[in-house]
């Protein structure tokens, strides 16, 4: 009975935990999404861009971190534009349209946008 | 390593999301299926329906067959870890819950009588089913067009699922130590079902230390650090009970699970050490999307999971074909320490990749010039990695595949 009551009384207070993590906890973006940079998500969804790239440090590791790259020096949207269209090194041509390029790097910029000071005490 | 190779029809985009389904598969099938095997033993009655678990198994496998060609098509648009069409969520859900039914259906429900494991492994199967919808909340608006909201759920999701699969995974090694040991005196004790406790609370709330970066409420972090930091109780506990660790190594080292375990014991050292370094925000800020994440991940999967799984994999080949186990006895010793040895080179290049990105980032380094300087590295970390590969062939291939039709 005693294990049964401490289970429960853990698990009352993940399920709290969790409601205001899913709520106030992360209600905390900057900017919002616009409708752009939602269907640029689906494309960053839609061609696996996570595989090699990271947002939030959540991604693998064969390819550049994106939460700020447009706040790096020399990185601006059509940098990032001829990067996506030409490929690089392992990365091959996905043959994404022009307004597909536009959407990705609106939802990149979005990112961009949301973390001011990602990681800037480096 | 070869970038040009296959670079469009098998890109890394295809084979990162490949290999990291295939590894889950490997943990969920030799966790599931063993507690099948035992779980008859500990009720003291038959499964509830053999039927089922057919189902769940051809489910499972059907499943499997659905998502490797879309892998290889490119077919995707899930996330990180569960990047098939979300579509494909409803078999696996669907499956989980026959298990789940199955289990329930088939365990005594006098839980002051539960062992440790019955504890861990009602909880690992509960809490898969929670986190693995809590990895979709994302297909909702509320937390898909919220990136803050999306990375912070995603993150915990996955942090806790990983928490699920390992109580199933040591649950399993409690019940194989128990028969070896022959005593249940362990699985009984209070000492055992504190640490069980802290390591549910360590599931629950401490996803957040792979947040540290994200810009959530501070709160997260704090809690994630606070509760990180309980983990030390768990190294102290290892360290305290060292010597008796090392007798019982000794004492049972011509056991083949007991081995194993061993193995898998100084693995949970080795990566509750790196765990809790990691944990330290000062720290975190840097080692965090570095290799040395991945380190922590291989770790727990090839040196703990793969360790406690085989183990169990050997028990019950002991038990149901006694002699073959002796007949490949010299085989299944060099394939123990080829792994082993091969797995210890493997994780310290990892840890050495982290470090060096991690410095290269500090200096401002360009991404190219840090992949340029990893490149001795990479080296390393392939060497040792076909050495696992050759231990894992050797313990795999122990067995004629002739046997399988037998049980």
């Amino acid at each position: 009975m005693q294990k049964t009551t401490i289970f429960l009384v853990l698990f009352i207070a993940f399920s709290f935990y969790s409601f205001w993590v899913y709520t106030d906890g992360t209600n905390t973006a900057s900017t919002t999404m616009s409708e752009k940079a939602i269907h640029g998500k689906v494309l960053y969804q839609k061609y696996n861009c996570t595989a090699c790239h990271q947002i939030y440090g959540l991604g693998g590791y064969l390819g550049a971190e994106l939460t700020d790259i447009l706040s790096k020096p020399g990185r601006n949207p059509e940098f990032l534009k001829a990067m996506i269209q030409s490929g690089a090194r392992q990365m091959p041509q996905y043959g994404l349209t022009d307004d597909e390029c536009d959407d990705l790097i609106a939802f990149i910029q979005y990112v961009n946008d949301c973390s001011p000071n990602y990681k800037k005490s480096r | 390593m070869i970038p040009d190779f296959l670079k469009t029809s098998l890109s890394f985009q295809k084979t990162r999301p490949l290999h990291v389904t295939l590894v889950i598969t490997w943990i969920f099938n030799g966790a599931v299926g063993g507690i099948y095997y035992y779980l008859p033993q500990v009720s003291g009655r038959k499964l509830y329906s053999e039927f089922l678990a057919r189902v769940h198994f051809f489910l499972f496998i059907a499943t499997g067959l659905i998502i490797i060609p879309c892998y290889f098509m490119g077919i995707f648009g899930g996330k990180e870890y569960l990047e098939f069409p979300p579509w494909i969520a409803i078999l696996m859900l669907i499956s989980w819950l026959l298990f789940l039914f199955n289990f329930f259906m088939t365990i005594p429900k006098n839980f002051s009588q539960w062992k440790i494991y019955n504890w861990m492994w009602a909880t690992g199967i509960i809490f898969f089913l929670i986190t693995f919808g809590e990895a979709y909340l994302w297909t909702l608006p509320f937390f898909n067009n919220n990136v803050v909201r999306d990375t912070t759920v995603q993150w915990k999701a996955m942090g806790s699922m990983a928490g699920s699969w390992n109580m199933l995974i040591y649950g399993t090694a409690f019940f194989v130590m128990e028969k070896i040991s022959g005593t249940d005196k362990t699985t009984t004790a209070k000492r055992t079902f504190f640490f069980y406790f802290l390591g549910l609370t360590n599931l629950m709330f401490n996803w957040g230390h792979h947040t540290y970066i994200v810009p959530a409420s501070g709160w997260i972090r704090n809690v994630a650090y606070a509760i990180s930091m309980t983990e030390l109780l768990i190294l102290g506990s290892i360290i305290y009970s060292w010597r008796r660790t090392v007798k019982d190594m000794k004492d049972y080292y011509q056991n083949i699970p007991a081995r194993f375990l061993s193995a898998a014991d100084v693995w949970v050292f080795l990566n509750l050490i790196l765990a809790i370094i990691m944990s330290v925000p000062a720290i975190n800020f840097y080692t965090h999307g570095t290799h040395i994440t991945v380190a922590h991940a291989m770790g727990a999967t090839i040196g703990i999971n793969t360790m406690i799984l085989l183990a169990s994999i050997f028990y019950i080949v002991s038990k149901e074909f006694p002699a073959l186990i002796q007949v490949h006895l010299r085989k299944i010793k060099i394939g123990f320490w080829v792994l082993n040895i091969s797995l210890f080179f493997f994780w310290i290049s990892l840890i050495g990749m982290g470090i060096v990105k991690a410095g290269g980032e500090i200096a401002d380094k360009d991404f190219s010039t840090i992949l340029q300087i990893l490149e001795p590295w990479f080296f390393y970390f392939s060497i040792a990695g076909v050495g696992v590969f050759i231990g894992v062939l050797l313990l795999v291939f122990t067995f004629p595949f002739s046997t399988i039709k037998n049980i």
